[in-house]
């Protein structure tokens, strides 16, 4: 192996510049066009409420379908005094789950994956429970806060 | 005649002034006149019957964006519009559609042939991998357009399919939150898939389709000879590529139009119901095309089967590499075949029980009721 120093002469110095200020400038203009990709955060970024109606008008034992924020929420009375509201949106492969009166469980249509009234997932292939939302009844009114 | 002949003599001896016309008439005669080896049969038609299809779905694809709006509010509406309003509208979309469909199936039997014929082996390696580069774009091409028309079908598909490639470990969230456009299937997610569909896809697909046709055409058809032993085809045997072997695919082509057109007035591509995003419906499924990789993950944990899955779609892409038998005759590559036609018929299973999966189905007047992993079970209350 020779010691000698490899000699770059000025033409192929110029050339190396070059290919990197090129190389330099793709990654620079990547950066813009990923970020001008991803997509941009919905909703107000504040802590949101919304209204599932009045309490006399909702019966026990049902649920209703909600969308606030561009989120789904399902909101269903246990009981007299007792409302739980989710993210209706399966842990599994994001269908959007039901309530089922007759059994009191929360189905996922689409692979037939099964919650409690608790959103714990206890049949099926879903992985984790629903997330909750805490829900309170205020001035007669059901209101979910996200 | 003799007009003609003068614009004809006019244009060449015009162009001959600006352009090597001597080199293109003898690249395009060269060409035209290669042969091709005397076992080319009805069966090597299939991958330019793929490419009539891209034809197919580029002409009728321009033809539907002229009224098609990529908006939640109007995609659904002006689908049903073409559908039902537009002069011959049903028949392009019919034509679409089905041509979707039908390509990837041709583009399977190109596939099955190329093996078969271990047309794949030494020196058109790339060839192959181009393939099957391609093959994943125009998956991709269906997957983006199935969620054009806005049906439920189609939104909650997508869902399914997004979420699928969101569970991939460390990216999938990066890569499933880029693909909608935010948390879930909106108009965001309508507008990516469509400039996917209709810009970047065609240039992928052509690009790939290109230089796949070019590797092709510089090598030449494989004969059935050993690697390294091939022997150029020549003599009263050989078939030349034109006239002979165009106007064969043209028979072909005919015949295909003749078939699609049929299927598109016997078989009507339904719409459906407009998407709801408050609902999905029951037992909702991917795409037939989807459906093997789909059912395939329902049999391992989420993250150990999407490592596993990523197995087969690489064995593919690296069977030049890792098949070093220099036989082409099926007979002599016992392995490989057993191995090859074994995988086919998992693919063609692992589709049926995902089809089947999580439905009561009646067999011999008797219900059964699929569960989650494709596996009947008796069912007391689907059969009363």
């Amino acid at each position: 192996m020779s010691d000698d120093p490899v000699k770059t002469d000025r033409r192929t110095f110029l050339d190396m510049v070059i290919f990197g200020g090129l190389a330099a400038w793709g990654t620079a203009m990547a950066v813009p066009t990923v970020a001008y990709l991803w997509p941009a955060r919905s909703g107000s970024g504040k802590a949101a409420s919304v209204s599932a109606g009045p309490a006399k008008d909702f019966a026990v034992g049902t649920a209703k379908m909600l969308q606030a924020e561009g989120k789904p929420v399902i909101v269903i009375r246990v009981s007299e005094e007792l409302f739980r509201a989710f993210s209706p949106i399966c842990s599994h492969l994001g269908c959007l789950v039901k309530w089922e009166a007759e059994t009191r469980t929360i189905v996922c249509p689409c692979h037939a994956g099964i919650f409690d009234l608790e959103g714990k997932n206890v049949s099926g292939p879903p992985p984790r429970p629903l997330p909750p939302y805490s829900v309170a009844v205020v001035e007669g009114e059901v209101v979910v806060k996200l | 005649m003799s007009v003609t002949r003068n614009l004809v003599t006019f244009v060449r001896r015009w162009l001959g002034e600006r352009l090597p016309m001597d080199d293109i008439e003898h690249f395009v005669a060269k060409q035209a006149g290669k042969p091709l080896p005397p076992h080319v049969s009805w069966f090597h038609t299939f991958g330019s019957l793929s490419l009539f299809l891209l034809g197919n779905q580029i002409v009728t694809g321009i033809l539907l964006m002229v009224y098609y709006r990529p908006t939640p509010e109007r995609a659904y509406e002006s689908v049903h519009f073409i559908s039902t309003k537009a002069a011959f509208g049903w028949f392009i979309r019919g034509l679409h559609a089905w041509g979707s469909t039908l390509m990837i199936i041709m583009l399977l039997l190109h596939v099955a042939r190329t093996f078969l014929m271990a047309a794949y082996k030494k020196p058109r390696e790339l060839t192959w991998v181009i393939g099957v580069l391609l093959f994943g774009a125009v998956v991709t091409f269906g997957f983006t357009g199935y969620l054009l028309p806005w049906t439920q079908v189609s939104y909650w598909g997508t869902t399914i399919g997004t979420e699928v490639a969101g569970s991939v470990p460390l990216v999938g969230p990066f890569a499933k939150r880029l693909l909608l456009g935010g948390d879930a299937v909106s108009g965001e997610t309508l507008s990516r898939f469509y400039v996917v569909h209709v810009i970047v896809l065609p240039w992928v697909v052509v690009f790939l389709t290109a230089v796949h046709i070019v590797l092709m055409r510089t090598q030449g058809l494989a004969t059935m000879d050993p690697v390294g032993k091939e022997v150029i085809p020549e003599g009263k045997s050989v078939i030349p590529f034109w006239p002979h072997h165009v106007l064969k695919e043209m028979v072909v082509f005919s015949v295909f139009l003749a078939i699609m057109a049929t299927m598109v007035i016997l078989l009507p591509q339904e719409l459906g119901a407009k998407a709801d995003p408050l609902v999905t419906p029951a037992a909702i499924k991917p795409e037939w095309y989807i459906l093997p990789g789909y059912q395939f993950l329902k049999y391992f944990p989420k993250m150990l089967g999407l490592a596993v899955s990523t197995i087969p779609p690489l064995l593919v892409l690296l069977l030049p590499f890792l098949d070093r038998n220099p036989e082409r005759r099926a007979r002599k590559r016992p392995v490989c075949i057993t191995v090859g036609v074994m995988a086919m018929a998992a693919t063609v299973l692992l589709g049926i029980a995902g089809h089947f999966s999580e439905r009561s189905v009646r067999i011999f007047g008797r219900a059964y009721q699929f569960d989650h992993f494709g596996i009947p079970h008796r069912s007391p209350e689907a059969a009363r």
